[in-house]
């Protein structure tokens, strides 16, 4: 018995998961809309499967809708200038589409070379990374933990997230 | 230009907004981002149950244009099709709340879903049995379950009339799971471990079966008797040849049932017990009844209650009818003849009722 569409349609959707959260985070400034954007990205995916053009990678298509989706929901929730930067959004698509190319058979193992990245940030880089991103702890706990002001420990964060995006690229994981 | 209002205060991504750094500089900061929250210990989890959710909402939005056909749409079938498009809880909540006697469609739907979030696995049940005669030497006290009203028609969660718990079931990832049973004769325990179906003895014997029709020919005396009999040869040769229905041992996975429940059941919604206060949350009840006639192998009518957001199963009550299964030229089958039980609840276990579940615990070594 051949599968079913909606079967294959699952196996693509599982293989593609991660690098979609990823891309949705990436684009997303609340974390609480994460999960109703990938939703709604995977069903207006499987509605509009058969414009998909299969001789191209699907993975581009998918983040395409989940663009879509992200900016509705700003526009919604009238973040929509500030959100809406094109160059942002081209920038954060074209490190996407460079991920899709770099080996790997998962995601995980395609950005495997950030935990490196991770372990030659400055030491206190490192600690902001890891509190935040690794354990999960909130960014205000996390900068009253290191003594630090929220706002200091902000942009200690951004500054890191800086290095390990020229790391990633001294690494050819981005362009 | 930095908007304080369009920051969330826990979001590190907020201080992008202020940077003086090109638009492409932000960028690559934002991607590590996303990166970076994908290492988040608990990630993994997160992204599974999201792709549950939304293959879920892809199903029921793939099931009901395909029922209703070329025909006009009614109102009712639209909103449900639309809830359905938005997420299949969301859609049972609408057509419940607009129409509280639902279509199938939904109701069928519905246990879609219910089968998909019971494939993530991770969840533990208790199984309570009520045999149909009570085990050699032991009088028979327990009251016939549902004597004086529909048999489906009551809580999960209330006296149990008749009913002893004789087991739990364990569901792990990728379909597989656990039946652990406690006849008189000693524990045993069946299985599923993602490639073959298998069943430790009292004795610590691993048997190993390519079906699980066979392994339930092997194991159906526990739920007739609460003793772990040996099959007679019709029953063994039925479950090597799967020609039979389904055995109670297959109830008992509770994906079987799921399964069985969209061949042969008419399926509805039960709109008066969506607030049943046995269960601390909101819930989703659907109700089965066997459309063809009972044939004392198969439940005759089958009560699911499910977590009314996430639909993961809380319970099931699978009832047998009183009937005995019919011989040649419609003559009563000889009593001898293995039939189900009276009745099975599995029911979510609450609290410590089960240990700890890793991967290991799938295999049957880990049970000799």
């Amino acid at each position: 018995m051949s599968p079913k569409a909606s079967d294959i349609f699952d196996i693509l959707i599982r293989q593609h998961a991660d690098m979609l959260t990823a891309f949705i985070y990436s684009m997303s400034f609340d974390r609480s809309e994460v999960d109703d954007i990938f939703q709604e990205t995977i069903l207006t995916a499987w509605k509009r499967i058969e414009e998909f053009d299969s001789t191209r990678p699907f993975a581009p298509w998918l983040r395409g809708i989940a663009r879509n989706h992200v900016l509705a929901t700003a526009r919604k929730k009238r973040r929509y200038r500030a959100h809406l930067h094109e160059l942002l959004e081209e920038r954060v698509e074209e490190q996407f589409g460079r991920l899709d190319r770099n080996s790997g058979d998962s995601f995980a193992e395609r950005i495997a070379e950030l935990k490196g990245c991770i372990a030659q940030l400055h030491e206190e880089a490192r600690e902001a990374i890891e509190l935040v991103y690794i354990c999960g702890v909130d960014l205000s706990l996390a900068a009253q933990r290191v003594g630090a002001t929220e706002e200091t420990f902000r942009k200690r964060l951004y500054r890191a997230r800086l290095w390990l995006a020229d790391c990633l690229k001294n690494k050819q994981v981005f362009q | 230009m930095k908007n304080e209002s369009h920051q969330m205060p826990d979001d590190p991504n907020a201080f992008d907004l202020g940077s003086d750094d090109s638009p492409q500089r932000q960028a690559d900061a934002r991607v590590v981002h996303g990166l970076l929250l994908m290492l988040d210990r608990s990630e993994a989890a997160r992204v599974a149950a999201r792709v549950d959710r939304a293959t879920a909402a892809v199903r029921a939005a793939e099931f009901e244009p395909r029922l209703v056909g070329t025909r006009n749409y009614t109102l009712r079938e639209r909103l449900a099709w639309i809830g359905g498009s938005i997420g299949m809880a969301a859609a049972i909540g609408l057509a419940l709340l607009l129409f509280p006697s639902s279509t199938e469609a939904t109701a069928l739907a519905a246990l879609d879903s219910m089968r998909s979030a019971t494939r993530s696995g991770g969840r533990c049940y208790e199984v309570l049995i009520q045999p149909q005669r009570p085990p050699h030497g032991v009088p028979d006290q327990q009251r016939p379950m549902g004597a004086s009203r529909d048999p489906l028609d009551r809580p999960d969660r209330g006296p149990l009339d008749g009913l002893r718990r004789v087991g739990e079931l364990r569901l792990g990832a990728e379909g597989r799971w656990t039946l652990t049973m406690m006849p008189p004769r000693g524990r045993i325990v069946m299985g599923f471990d993602g490639h073959e179906y298998w069943a430790v003895e009292p004795g610590g014997t691993i048997r190993r079966f390519d079906s699980v029709r066979a392994l339930g020919g092997r194991s159906l005396g526990i739920l007739t008797t609460g003793i772990f009999d040996t099959p007679d040869a019709e029953t063994e040769q039925g479950g090597a040849s799967g020609t039979t229905p389904p055995d109670t041992i297959e109830y008992l996975t509770l994906t079987s049932v799921l399964d069985s429940l969209k061949r042969d059941y008419t399926v509805t919604f039960d709109s008066r017990s969506q607030t049943e206060s046995a269960f601390d949350r909101p819930i989703t009840v659907v109700q089965a009844r066997r459309t063809s006639a009972a044939d004392g192998r198969t439940p005759s009518a089958v009560r699911l209650v499910a977590d009314a957001s996430t639909l993961q199963v809380l319970s099931v009550r699978l009832i047998w009818s009183d009937k005995q299964p019919k011989g040649p030229a419609g003559t009563e089958r000889p009593t001898s003849a293995p039939t189900g039980p009276k009745a099975v609840l599995i029911r979510h276990a609450q609290g410590t009722v089960c240990g700890e579940t890793d991967d290991d615990w799938f295999r049957p070594e880990r049970h000799q």
